[in-house]
């Protein structure tokens, strides 16, 4: 069934593309350094020739993904949002930023103590309670986890996650 | 390869220090394959990093064990919930499930693991005998031939990417691209590399590959995870039906003979083409032995044959990709893309090196294949009732459990944080491909082979005085043009036979 929406489907991710691959060719082309053929010997390629290639072919195509898109009309879908995939979604984004905070806390603490295992331990507590874990397989699944790494990696391996 | 330099590889390989990794690989590789969602690839990519502070017989040993049990292992949840543990084993659940469905369980779950050993077994005898011959035809390459190569195996990868020949193409050059921050290969000019010292070195391949099929894959599960049928599926692994037998009679097996011949060597074919991995080859081999049999109605509805024939396909693939990954340094499929990364980081480099100055590792790694295949036969055997029980995991316990891993993983590459970002990044890039359907295979071989593109295009015109007839005046390189060429249009050619054979049809009828 047609929607009329132009946006759905390729259209976007089109766009993104395109502008992605010309953006590419407008910054090789600005740089100096980037030229389409080699200064030091003759009908050589450059150190811009692939990038500007690249960039003129990754823009033509994404423009004709953008095409396609707008042809179809909104015909085709990808986010098909429903009550679940809206939960699973907010679940998603919520994991994600789980993760980024622990690189945040494990980078700032790092200096001051070995903070990498504890930060582990933290992240499976959260990301199980994410997963609607019970809070006793929870605390014995993050113990599990978090020894098993500190004695294969920190232990057995000498990682030095505090660098 | 001469005799002498495998055998004494085989001898080095039954250290118990080999032994040991090589079946904890098999075991790791089994539960990765029977759980649906992680992958061989999840695996390889996650367990790689961990395998650098092994020597390298025994992080090649856990590897391969791995490889080769995940994808026999994908076969379990096949045919005990229907549901293909990995790609590969698709077609197993076609025929195992309905056995399984019949009290025929166990002889289902003996099959898969008979004739995936058969069919893996095979192909590495194929790969020790046909390696070397074209290893030797290497040495003629040069630099337009290695370019030449390069662009072979991204259009190939292109060219199967399942109807998305736009979106494959759009992220093979994608990949490409990426390939080019860092230092120019020729000029060592700095490229897209915005005043950060850690992107000078490129993008690191190994990273991108843990971010894409680990993280990027569980936030791809979650985004799609349906509680309904997660329990529906819950539910099924509970039911405990009698699995009856393991072993097949000695008359299944000779009725068995042929038809699982013709599937290992059309799986080892397959996998020797780049990118084709073992779901295609799985496929292919069930369709035409369904054509082939004697009872092609059985097939989909407990064929024994037809079973063992997806079996033996879907593991005869893996000496077709480690043929082309180990002579051409092509990779054969994602796993061997992740291999040739490791390799590299032991300062090794696929192709014709690997028969001259790196013969003995050679010798050692089809010597760990083999070996590989028999530690899954008896493993297999000995816990084919036992696996079932590997199912009652549920997905949210392996996402906490990956998602960790892919971090530790990625940094302990390197201790890098860096490579740890590059990983996220990846996953989040790996997350919105699934989602928009790109396939992900031309991006990551375009990421890998990128390099050896430009740098041998660049070559070949530097000792051409940039003379761009150099790529067709070869023999060999003209060769590979012309199969790159029929590449991208086989498919417009095919269609193009078909709209003339229907229109011809058309007015036979009419004209009737």
């Amino acid at each position: 069934m047609c929607t009329g929406k132009w946006y759905r489907g390729d259209t976007i991710p089109g766009l993104i593309i395109a502008l992605f691959g010309y953006a590419v060719v407008v910054y090789t082309l600005v740089e100096p350094t980037f030229t389409w053929r080699a200064q030091t010997s003759d009908g050589v390629p450059g150190g811009g020739f692939f990038p500007i290639l690249l960039g003129v072919l990754l823009g033509v195509l994404g423009t004709i993904l953008f095409i396609k898109g707008l042809l179809e009309k909104g015909q085709v879908t990808y986010f098909k949002i429903d009550k679940e995939v809206k939960c699973n979604l907010y679940k998603l984004a919520k994991t994600v930023l789980a993760i980024v905070v622990f690189f945040i806390i494990w980078q700032s603490t790092k200096k001051i103590f070995p903070s990498f295992i504890p930060c582990i331990a933290l992240l499976s507590l959260v990301l199980n309670k994410l997963f609607e874990r019970s809070f006793k397989y929870n605390i014995i699944y993050t113990a599990v986890l978090t020894i098993f790494l500190y004695l294969s990696f920190v232990v057995g391996f000498s990682v030095q996650f505090n660098i | 390869m001469t005799a002498t330099i495998f055998f004494n590889a085989l001898l080095q390989c039954l250290r118990p220090s080999v032994i040991f990794f090589l079946f904890l690989g098999s075991l790791i590789g089994t539960l990765i394959g029977a759980l649906p969602g992680l992958s061989a690839t999840m695996g390889i990519a996650i367990l790689t990093p961990v395998t650098f502070w092994f020597a390298k017989e025994n992080g090649f040993a856990m590897l391969m064990g791995l490889w080769n049990s995940a994808i026999f292992a994908g076969g379990i949840s096949a045919i005990l919930i229907n549901t293909p543990g990995t790609p590969a084993s698709i077609c197993q659940s076609f025929d195992g499930y309905a056995m399984y469905r019949q009290g025929k369980g166990g002889l289902a779950l003996g099959v898969n693991v008979i004739y995936s050993f058969i069919g893996g077994f095979l192909s590495v005898v194929c790969l020790i005998l046909f390696s070397t011959p074209i290893a030797r035809f290497t040495i003629k390459f040069s630099a337009p031939e290695y370019c030449l190569l390069a662009l072979f195996g991204l259009s190939m990868m292109v060219a199967i990417s399942g109807g998305n020949v736009l979106k494959g193409m759009i992220l093979g050059v994608a990949g490409i691209l990426f390939s080019c921050v860092g230092l120019d290969p020729i000029l060592a000019i700095k490229r897209f590399t915005f005043g950060s010292v850690n992107l000078m070195s490129g993008i690191s391949f190994i990273p991108v590959m843990i971010g894409m099929f680990g993280i990027g894959e569980v936030l791809y599960q979650m985004y799609s995870f349906r509680k309904a049928e997660q329990e529906k599926e819950m539910a099924a692994r509970q039911v405990n039906i009698a699995l009856g037998r393991i072993l097949p009679t000695l008359k299944e097996f000779r009725q068995l003979c042929v038809p699982t011949l013709i599937a290992a060597f059309e799986g080892i074919i397959i996998g020797a083409i780049p990118a084709a991995g073992g779901d295609v080859a799985s496929i292919i081999s069930w369709g035409n032995g369904k054509k082939m049999s004697k009872h092609p109605e059985e097939y989909g509805k407990g064929s024994l044959e037809g079973l063992a024939v997806s079996s033996t396909a879907n593991n005869a693939v893996i000496g077709g990709a480690m043929t082309t990954m180990m002579t051409l340094g092509i990779p054969g499929d994602s796993v061997t893309a992740i291999l040739i990364g490791s390799l590299t980081m032991y300062g090794m480099q696929p192709g014709i090196k690997m028969f001259t100055e790196n013969i003995e590792f050679t010798g050692t790694i089809f010597a760990l294949m083999l070996l590989a295949n028999v530690v899954f036969l008896f493993f297999g055997l000995a816990t084919a009732k036992v696996s079932a029980k590997v199912l009652n995991v549920s997905q949210p316990t392996v996402w906490t459990a990956v998602s960790i891993l892919c971090v530790v993983g990625s940094f302990a590459l390197n201790n890098s944080f860096f490579d740890v970002c590059i990983m996220f990044l990846a996953a989040l890039l790996g997350f919105f491909f699934k989602v928009f359907e790109f396939p992900t295979g031309p991006f990551v071989l375009g990421l890998l082979l990128g390099n050896m593109l430009e740098a041998n295009l660049r070559r070949a015109l530097v000792m051409s005085y940039g003379n761009w007839s150099v790529f067709v005046t070869r023999p060999a390189s003209l060769v590979l043009l012309l199969l790159i060429i029929m590449t991208f249009c086989w498919e417009p050619i095919k269609r193009g036979v078909k709209k003339l054979k229907s229109a011809k049809e058309k007015s036979t009828d009419t004209v009737g």
